[in-house]
């Protein structure tokens, strides 16, 4: 029982940046149809930078935290801007998926030749003991993990539906023609989207790195359980992907702690085949017709 | 095949004869077996992708595939080398059957999804399961037929671009046969192929199982030309690289495959001594040619050569 | 009767686009189908060759049902069809699209056509020529299709079409976007493409004068239903068809 609080716990964690990820899938989804390959590596760059401005610079934390989380809307910015802003226009699917698969080799490239092969971790946002919750322990960077995702969910939640900037975002991924016609500048929107999944990945990064440690390849992964967390949930809303972030992350952990730690990953993989084979909607989504988006 | 294929042919022909006389540097030829190995793969992904506009970020599974099964055939069930290839060849195409009839039902992006998520299963279950797990097994037979054991790198040179010879002529036939319209037809639009009579699921299950048992046999020799196997080469990264060799080397002209697996091979050896810069020149190279060069080299080559004559 | 429609109906989300449709083409026949907008012209053609699912009905195609079968197999029964918003091969040379249609009773299995047992030999690209010719597009053959203008564009579908050697060709809005001249060159491709070839044409069409030029028979729809039906001065006549149009405006 004692195991199982702590199989869950621990799933719940690493659902957290799931989670986060497949919001990040969601949100350029919504605004472009794409599907960002290059989602998990702006979890790498949470981390990795994170390390860089707090231990490499000894920056305090705060403004550490500031400096990572810019470089990571800088690096969405520019990814749209340089690469998905003058391509999207050719309308060509193949094209797309191609480009976010170049983007995150080039981003793992730069983070390899930056800090090498060698894995990252910092200090837990807060000392302090451990919680015993029913014989489980429950570190306090758990707790700061999954409150920060809480938090974000939140915050995302209040953008898209009281903010006029959210609701434009809204509005687009739903109808991109009418969106323009109403005076909305479509191209901003799609960059601000890229910014902010950009974001909210370096922020499940940054939370996540002292209990898991951060490495430069660690984004392939990430982007393909996100992914996975996003088709659970319906690609394209973001409440289911949260669901689906922290089942993938449960069912993950008691598929180590209970079969086999080489077969964690497996489950994500399964799940994904499982789910495009059998029920592309995802899990409570509707079937919609796959096609890039016209801009 | 047109005419201007047919010599293609020919001069690769004689270019691969020439090759080992005018060096017998082992290092060279030895990258050159690399660059056939990887050639075998990619040609497989530019009739899939070029021709029948499908994706798949899966082919390390399939070269997985290929690889492990000869090497466990030969090794532990004394299969001769020659049947072991065969028959992971088989195994490899049955197993793509079962993949593409769900897969290619989805289309763009969900496909690119479901073939990365094929291949990193497979790369798992070699993990996992593979003689060795994560560290791999040797002492693999070397490719031996009717008694004669290949030892020299000259003839491993010479039996892994004989392959590519076959595999190309049957490629350029295939590609302008009219199963190869029909392969470009579905590209350009779906729905006017299947009103014309084209059974557009049929064609693109044929052709994803023709790309899996080019990249099974490519795995198959390079497991009896190494001799040694570890998961390590069979992951994303390699359906990845692939994939670059294709876009750089032009997706609508096979020759391109070539072209690309050429490049992309040689890169890490000219970039010795910086191997902290791989990845990055990978990356950077993939972004600018899909924003500068989508159609590849291959093709503009052959665009500015008729331009050029036409004048 | 070669194309027999017996009883279609469809709905999109709870409106019915097509309400219990029936009505019959004769061979050899042109036959237009006419209707002001969103009277469901062209649902009917994509239910007709197999893109798109009915409700409920049936299709009978020369006396057999052809509702369960997939669009690929109603096309080897002899059945072609062009688009309104034009599906032409846009990478391929008008010759190779021509070819592609060809596909249908010239097919090969991979292996074969690896080893280049039976390629495309002479005979298909004189078939394929003699087609390009018919249509009045030698002059393009080895241009890429998607550099044609429309009206050519809309020529190398029915030419595509004919490929196939169908029994049946369905034209959906042939003449959109073409102008005056090329819609009358478009007129005596289709009744030539009759009287000459015997293939009989179901045609869906806003030019008026082209239809009553060379219609034997029209079925008008207007809101999913068959409000009239008969030769095309009849047509002309008919009180019903006449308010169905001006409603319009």
């Amino acid at each position: 029982m004692t195991l199982l609080l702590q199989f869950l716990f621990s799933g719940l964690t690493t659902g957290s940046v799931y989670a986060l990820v497949g919001i990040g899938f969601n949100i350029v989804y919504n605004s472009t149809s794409i599907i960002n390959l290059a989602q998990g590596e702006f979890v790498v760059i949470g981390g990795l930078m994170m390390w860089f401005f707090l231990e490499g610079m000894q920056l305090p934390f705060t403004v550490s935290l500031s400096l990572t989380l810019l470089t990571a809307a800088l690096i969405g910015l520019l990814m749209e801007r340089l690469t998905i802003k003058p391509l999207l226009k050719k309308g060509d699917l193949l094209l797309m998926i191609m480009v976010t698969i170049a983007i995150s080799i080039l981003i793992r490239g730069i983070l390899m030749f930056k800090f090498g092969k060698d894995p990252y971790t910092y200090p837990p946002f807060t000392e302090g003991e451990p919680i015993n919750f029913y014989g489980a322990i429950i570190t306090q960077q758990t707790l700061w993990v999954i409150g920060i995702t809480a938090v974000c969910i939140v915050l995302l939640y209040l953008f898209f539906n009281k903010t006029m900037i959210g609701r434009a975002m809204k509005a687009c991924s739903l109808d991109v023609r009418a969106a323009r016609l109403m005076g909305i500048n479509v191209s901003n929107i799609v960059m601000l989207s890229f910014i902010i999944s950009a974001v909210i990945g370096a922020i499940g990064g940054i939370a996540i790195t002292p209990i898991s440690l951060m490495e430069y390849d660690k984004g392939a992964m990430l982007s393909v359980k996100g992914f996975c967390a996003a088709i659970m949930g319906g690609l394209g809303r973001s409440r289911g992907a949260v669901a689906g972030g922290f089942t993938l992350g449960i069912l993950e952990s008691l598929t180590a702690g209970y079969i086999h730690s080489g077969f964690k990953d497996a489950v994500a993989l399964l799940i994904m085949l499982f789910i495009l084979f059998v029920r592309p909607a995802g899990m409570f989504g509707k079937a919609e017709i796959l096609k890039l988006r016209k801009f | 095949m047109t005419k201007g294929n047919a010599i293609a042919v020919l001069i690769l022909g004689i270019l691969i004869i020439l090759f080992p006389q005018v060096t017998s540097d082992n290092y060279i030829l030895t990258i050159g077996i690399f660059v056939g190995i990887n050639a075998l793969v990619a040609i497989g992904l530019t009739i899939l992708m070029g021709y029948a506009g499908q994706i798949s970020l899966g082919q390390a599974g399939f070269y997985g595939i290929g690889a492990y099964m000869s090497a466990i055939l030969s090794m532990n069930f004394g299969l001769p080398v020659l049947f072991s290839i065969i028959a992971s060849i088989i195994i490899a195409s049955l197993t793509a059957v079962i993949i593409a009839i769900p897969s290619l039902r989805l289309k763009g992006h969900y496909l690119a999804v479901a073939t990365l998520g094929f291949g990193e299963i497979i790369h798992i279950i070699l993990n996992e399961w593979g003689p060795g797990g994560p560290s791999g097994f040797g002492d693999i037979p070397s490719f031996n037929i009717l008694g004669y054991h290949l030892s020299s790198t000259v003839e491993y040179f010479y039996l892994i671009w004989l392959c590519i010879i076959f595999v190309m002529i049957f490629s350029l036939n295939l590609i302008h046969s009219m199963t190869g319209k029909a392969l470009r037809a579905i590209h350009d639009s779906e729905i006017a192929a299947v009103t014309l009579g084209i059974n557009i699921t049929k064609l693109k299950i044929k052709v994803f199982v023709l790309s899996a048992a080019y990249a099974s046999l490519a795995g198959a020799l390079y497991a009896h030309y190494v001799t040694f196997l570890s998961p390590s080469g069979f992951s994303l990264f390699y359906s990845v690289l692939v994939l670059m060799m294709v876009v750089i080397g032009g997706m609508t002209n096979i020759w391109g495959a070539i072209a690309g697996a050429l490049i992309i091979t040689i890169l890490p050896e000219v970039l010795r001594g910086f191997k902290e810069f791989d990845i990055l020149v990978y990356g950077m190279i993939l972004t600018l040619s899909l924003l500068f060069m989508r159609k590849g080299i291959v093709p503009l080559v052959v665009e500015t050569y008729k331009k050029w004559t036409l004048r | 009767m070669i194309l027999d429609i017996k009883n279609i109906s469809k709905s999109f989300g709870g409106i019915r686009a097509l309400k219990d449709i029936n009505f019959s083409v004769k061979k050899g026949e042109i036959h237009a189908l006419i209707g002001p907008n969103g009277a469901g012209k062209t649902t009917l053609m994509n239910i007709i060759s197999g893109v798109e699912k009915m409700d409920s009905g049936d299709i009978l195609f020369k006396g057999m049902s052809i509702k369960a079968l997939p669009p690929y197999k109603r096309a080897l029964m002899g059945l072609a069809r062009t688009f309104q918003n034009l599906e032409i091969f846009g990478n391929l040379t008008i010759l190779e699209n021509i070819i592609a249609g060809m596909y249908l009773k010239n097919q090969r299995g991979f292996l074969s056509s690896g080893l280049m047992i039976k390629g495309i030999n002479k005979d298909i690209i004189e078939k394929s020529s003699s087609i390009i010719e018919y249509i009045n597009l030698s002059h393009r053959k080895e241009e890429i299709a998607k550099n044609l203008p429309v009206g050519e564009q809309r020529l190398l579908e029915i030419g595509r079409a004919l490929a196939t050697e169908p029994e049946l060709i369905l034209l959906d809005e042939p003449a959109a976007g073409l102008n005056t001249r090329e819609t009358k060159n478009l007129s005596h491709l289709i009744q030539k493409i009759r009287d000459e070839k015997g293939i009989t044409i179901l045609i869906v069409e806003h030019d008026m004068e082209l239809v009553m030029g060379i219609s034997d028979m029209i079925t008008v729809l207007n809101f999913g239903e068959v409000i009239a039906e008969g030769e095309p001065l009849m047509i002309q006549k008919n009180p019903q068809v006449i308010s169905a149009y001006l409603g319009e405006d």
